[in-house]
Formats: C-alpha cells, sequence, structure tokens
C-alpha cells in the first residue's frame, strides 16, 4: 500500500445550530506536503468546517476520516493522538501559564527533539518567560506555530492565523506555515487576508454559504471569474 | 525536521512485562504488587497532565471542594439545628458541583482545548477530580467523624 493522498478528509458536512442550517455540504481534504487555504466571507462556514474536522464540533451529515479512518464522531484528543493539531483563532494557548510551561507539555508528550530548532525557527527565545496573557497578538500567534514546529504535526489546523497582525508580520508567519508544511505536514488554514493566503497555499477552497468549491491551485482560482468577482472584488491585484 | 506524525510517546497504565512476567513464575512478593498498583493509581493520573496543568487542577479542586463542602455544613446547620452530619447525597452533589466548575473552568481559560491538542481528553482529569473529592471526604470524616 502507497502513502495515504489525503491525511485528513471531511465530507459532505452538514451541520445545524438549532435551526440555522450553517453547513449543507461542505468538504475539505489536507494532503501531506500541501498548504489548503478556505477562503469565504465571515458566516460562510469556515470555522464551523474546521471545528467539524478537528473533532471539536459533532457533523450532523458526513464522515471525517483522518490518517485513513473513518469515524462519524471524531474527537480532538483521539486525533491529536495520531498526529492532529488544531490552532483556534482565539486563544489556541492558555493566558494564565508561561510560554515555557506550552513547550514544557508539549516536549513530555511528543518528546523534546523538535523544541530547540521550533523556538530559534520561530524567534520565541525572548518570550519563554512570558505569561501567554501578556503576550501581542503576533507573540500569541508565533509562538502557537512554534508549538506546531516543536511537535511536528501530521495535519495542524490553524482558524484564520493571520488576522489581526500587520501586513509584514502576515508574511513571514505564513512563510512558517510553508515551512511546516515542506516538512511534511498537511496544513490547513483560512482568512481573509487572500494576497498572502494566495501566495502560500497550494489548494484554494472557496467556502460560500455552508458549501465549499475546490478551485484548484492559487493561479486556477484567479482565473475562476466567479470567485474574482464575488470574492476577491475588481480591485484586487495578487501579489 | 520532519514530521514525526505527532504520536504520543507510549504510556502504559498496567504492570510491565517483567513484572507479569515475574507474577506468572510465582516469584512477584506482594510488596511488589502493592507498588505496582499504586503506580497505576496515584502515579498514572499524574502522568497523564503535564505541569503545571496538575499543580492548577489539585489546587483548583481543593479550593473549590472546602468552599462547597463548607457551605453545604452550614446550610445542613441551618436547615436542621441537630443533625452534625452532611448526607452521602449531599457530599456526592458537592462533588458533583466541583467537576461541573471544574469543566466550566477550564473550557474557558482553554486548558481542555491545550490538553485535547496533547491527546488527553477531559475523562481522566475527571477521574481525578473524583478521586480527589472522594480523599477529601473520607479524611475528613475519619478525622471529624
Amino acid at each position: 500500500m502507497g502513502e495515504q493522498p489525503y491525511a485528513l478528509r471531511a465530507e459532505g458536512i452538514g451541520k445545524y445550530f438549532g435551526r440555522l442550517e450553517a453547513l449543507k455540504a461542505a468538504s475539505l481534504w489536507a494532503e501531506p506536503r500541501r498548504v489548503t487555504t478556505l477562503l469565504g466571507r465571515n458566516g460562510s462556514g469556515k470555522t464551523t468546517l474546521m471545528r467539524v474536522a478537528a473533532g471539536l464540533l459533532r457533523a450532523d451529515r458526513g464522515v471525517v476520516s483522518f490518517m485513513g479512518r473513518a469515524s462519524e464522531s471524531p474527537s480532538l484528543s483521539r486525533m491529536a493522538r495520531l498526529g492532529l493539531m488544531y490552532l483556534p483563532q482565539t486563544q489556541p494557548l492558555v493566558p494564565g501559564y508561561r510560554v515555557r510551561d506550552h513547550f514544557r507539555a508539549v516536549a513530555s508528550t511528543f518528546g523534546p527533539a523538535g523544541a530547540a530548532d521550533a523556538i530559534q525557527e520561530c524567534r520565541v527565545e525572548s518570550l519563554m518567560d512570558q505569561r501567554v496573557v501578556d503576550l501581542s497578538r503576533g507573540e500569541h500567534v508565533r509562538t502557537s506555530l512554534a508549538l506546531a514546529f516543536a511537535r511536528s504535526p501530521s495535519v495542524l489546523i490553524a482558524d484564520e492565523p493571520l488576522v489581526g497582525l500587520a501586513p509584514r508580520d502576515q508574511e513571514s508567519f505564513g512563510r512558517l506555515l510553508r515551512r511546516l508544511a515542506a516538512q511534511g505536514t498537511a496544513v490547513v488554514t483560512s482568512g481573509h487576508d487572500a494576497r498572502v493566503l494566495l501566495d502560500i497555499s497550494d489548494v484554494i477552497i472557496w467556502s460560500v454559504a455552508g458549501t465549499t468549491h475546490h478551485l484548484g491551485t492559487p493561479s486556477e482560482a484567479l482565473a475562476h471569474e466567479q470567485f474574482r468577482r464575488e470574492y476577491l472584488g475588481p480591485a484586487f491585484q495578487a501579489g | 525536521m520532519s514530521a514525526r506524525a505527532g504520536q504520543t510517546q507510549s504510556r502504559s497504565a498496567v504492570p510491565s512485562e517483567a513484572v507479569l512476567e515475574r507474577w506468572r513464575r510465582g516469584r512477584v512478593t506482594a510488596q511488589g504488587i502493592c507498588s505496582q498498583l499504586l503506580g497505576v493509581i496515584l502515579l498514572n493520573p499524574l502522568r497523564l497532565l503535564p505541569r503545571p496543568f496538575l499543580g492548577t487542577l489539585v489546587l483548583r479542586v481543593a479550593f473549590l471542594w472546602a468552599f462547597l463542602r463548607s457551605g453545604t455544613s452550614v446550610g445542613f446547620s441551618l436547615a436542621a439545628p441537630g443533625v452534625e452530619e452532611v448526607s452521602p447525597e449531599a457530599s456526592i452533589g458537592v462533588i458533583g458541583v466541583t467537576l461541573l466548575v471544574v469543566w466550566i473552568e477550564m473550557t474557558r481559560r482553554s486548558e481542555l482545548l491545550f490538553l485535547a491538542n496533547l491527546g488527553r481528553s477531559f475523562a481522566p482529569v475527571a477521574a481525578f477530580v473524583v478521586a480527589q473529592c472522594v480523599g477529601f471526604e473520607a479524611l475528613l470524616r475519619f478525622f471529624v467523624g
């Protein structure tokens, strides 16, 4: 048997919140060594789809398959043992603890091998003794990505990691996601910073009103007339 | 630095193969069995939570349980002046409320999400909280009556 082409697949996902149908039939795939990006307007279902794929929400329809194992009720802790890591948009770290405590916890679980390289790679040496609550948004994201580097997950789902960052920081964090993918991780991300995200992605998925459209590579997405017109807008120019 | 598939280091809750082999051969001592059981019951839950999560949890549970238990005792003495002892049902209720508050607090502070990312679910945390509360309750009933 060859290598699994998809590390993570969430297919035909439907999700209701009360009477509101947040997802109709949305799908998401993550391939090793690739950055897959979900683009879409607020309320289009990006976060819900990512939370279902990460095992934090139970879907009403559809199946999530991780490393070849399909499940109708996946859980994050179970999938994390097999290599999944999920970074939510807000508060992926514990505010009251120091950055060092987070690295210790990761090292005690997954081994200390990658920690030193990750700390250097993401330039978090100076933050090690700071409490998470005292970090800026940029430092917060940098620390989260450093933890991802430290454990080298097989799949990283990062929900809108570039939101609230300065353009320069967006580019440098985008490069970090790219580097993580180069090490073998299947990266799934989302956001609204189309210029940076199109630049670092291999695959673009357009999320619209609870459904998803697989647009292919960024250049294929840019050539998609409807996507350009309805999401990017007429003023958009690729970087 | 290649992807290591992020798999957790294996930590078994059962006695080691060497101990089982000695037990099979009938050479295991009572002391050996006791230390293995103590390891499973006491040490394994400690390993399930990394520092400083464990320390925070122990303190949080101690604080909450003491607050709720003393509140229940005062409530019982006010409601029925002749009765000095809190009923077992009320003690179980205190443990349940402690567990609920711990779950809310750990969710609010993103601790459960961080632990889930480490492959650790709430179930062992809940078991640890209940064990700690039962221990406190037993000590209280033993010393105070």
